[in-house]
């Protein structure tokens, strides 16, 4: 009997390592891991305006003022980047730095990194960063984001018009909507984000 | 003795491997024509054309998710990130793997409680997709004799009854056949689709209002097409409340693809 036993739980540990070999190989991690809300958990593959290869975690570390747009966007894309530089150049005079601006856009198929590039010097929008990226990239980042998107035509989209303040671990942590809308509240959010020790 | 302790080894190993051998079998794809259709929100006045593609014959059940999550850890309830699935994720299933089946939750009922990250990985582990808004709609609009089954007012009306009772698990073999052969697009779930984010009304859904204009970009092209097919609004209404991450009670999908 007890030679059974030995017997048995050696084929047991031997069918033990076994079924331990066979789970699921985990993800490979990087040295931060995102927290369970953090845009970053997702691994869709972008490009910047100067074509470099990289995931959204590249904005890890600083809080982000985003949005989605698309360049050929003829009235309101416009309105959505001055309000954004409406925020910047507010938080500049109460001398809160280290906040990025980044947009994402919309329209991956026709945006190339050279068409960003145009954007970002016609539109002065200096030291932001510029995304394209796949279309299922961009659906996965709109839903999250809770923008809807349409496409309406070969050249043109209709979408929510939002700008996301992402913390510095790139949770969304508040939103403006709409147009014109008066920025002090999303100034006082990013204030508070910026000022937090991460 | 050896050769028990192989006895005990072999059988160890069949137990380790049962949940493959009684996987449930994946759902087969019907193939729907394309043709054209007006939705109910698109560009003002046009009909927009849909390719040819396949889909699901019946939503995905409970016994086939359970394979699913068997296969991939990282889908558990316990595992799920909070971004990919908000906390009522499978919340009536007993455990990680066990969703409680009994003759009131049939082991063939739609699975509910997904949200849409989640019914996206298990089409993507099929070789499918969610369908599009577009498809959904173009396939729903059939009944069983019917493809514009929606223009039939006895029809609209059997759709709005069976949106108006409480939600009740059935076998998914139990919906209605269209007469493209997909079965329960109406009666059993609600259903998502992979650009459910793509509807742009505010509460405020009568036109163009100042207020629409904000929020939307170019939001004026997209207006209301027939306006008499109120379960259509109520179908759009919903999508247009859900969040990425939402897991509701009698919200489920079904996988489609494209057809070359």
């Amino acid at each position: 009997m007890y030679k059974f036993m030995r017997h048995f739980f050696l084929m047991l540990l031997c069918l033990m390592t076994f079924m331990c070999a066979r789970q699921e190989a985990s993800q490979q991690e990087h040295s931060h891991k995102p927290s369970g809300l953090s845009i970053f958990q997702l691994n869709s593959k972008w490009r910047t305006q100067d074509n470099q290869e990289v995931e959204l975690d590249i904005l890890n570390g600083q809080v982000q003022v985003l949005a989605m747009v698309y360049s050929s966007c003829e009235n309101v894309c416009p309105r959505i980047m001055a309000d954004m530089k409406k925020i910047e150049q507010t938080l500049e005079k109460r001398k809160i730095s280290s906040v990025g601006f980044a947009l994402v856009s919309i329209d991956p198929e026709r945006d190339t990194p050279q068409k960003l590039k145009k954007l970002q010097n016609e539109s002065h929008l200096k030291g932001w960063t510029l995304f394209t990226g796949t279309e299922t990239g961009v659906r996965e980042l709109a839903a999250v984001l809770g923008v809807q998107y349409k496409k309406i035509s070969d050249t043109d989209f209709a979408h929510s018009n939002v700008i996301s303040i992402l913390n510095k671990r790139g949770e969304v942590f508040y939103q403006q909507i709409g147009l014109g809308t008066n920025p002090s509240h999303t100034i006082d959010n990013i204030a508070k984000l910026v000022f937090v020790q991460e | 003795m050896f050769s028990k302790s192989v006895y005990w080894f072999v059988l160890l190993f069949c137990l380790s491997h049962s949940g493959d051998l009684f996987a449930a079998e994946v759902t087969q794809l019907v193939f729907v024509p394309g043709g054209n259709y007006q939705p109910l929100y698109g560009t003002t006045g046009q009909e927009e054309s849909v390719a040819p593609f396949a889909i699901d014959q019946t939503p995905v059940t409970i016994e086939q998710y359970v394979s699913f999550v068997k296969k991939n850890p990282r889908w558990r309830r316990s595992k799920v990130v909070p971004i990919f699935a908000d906390s009522h994720y499978l919340e009536d299933w007993k455990n990680d793997l066990s969703p409680g089946v009994n003759s009131a939750l049939p082991k063939d009922s739609p699975v509910t409680h997904v949200s849409w990250f989640a019914a996206k990985a298990y089409c993507e582990a099929q070789g499918k997709r969610l369908p599009t808004l577009n498809e959904w709609e173009f396939v729903g609009q059939a009944s069983e004799i019917k493809t514009h089954g929606s223009k039939d007012a006895k029809f609209r009306q059997r759709i709005l009854d069976w949106y108006s009772q409480p939600y009740q698990p059935k076998s998914v073999s139990r919906g209605f056949k269209n007469v493209y052969g997909v079965v329960g697009l109406h009666g059993l779930v609600w259903e998502w689709v992979s650009d459910f984010n793509s509807i742009l009304i505010s509460g405020e859904s009568r036109g163009d209002t100042g207020l629409d204009r904000n929020l939307f970009c170019a939001r004026g092209a997209l207006d209301a097409g027939d306006v008499s097919d109120y379960a259509a609004f109520i179908r759009y209404a919903f999508r247009a409340s859900l969040k990425a991450n939402y897991a509701t009670g009698n919200l489920g999908f079904r996988c489609a693809k494209g057809v070359q």
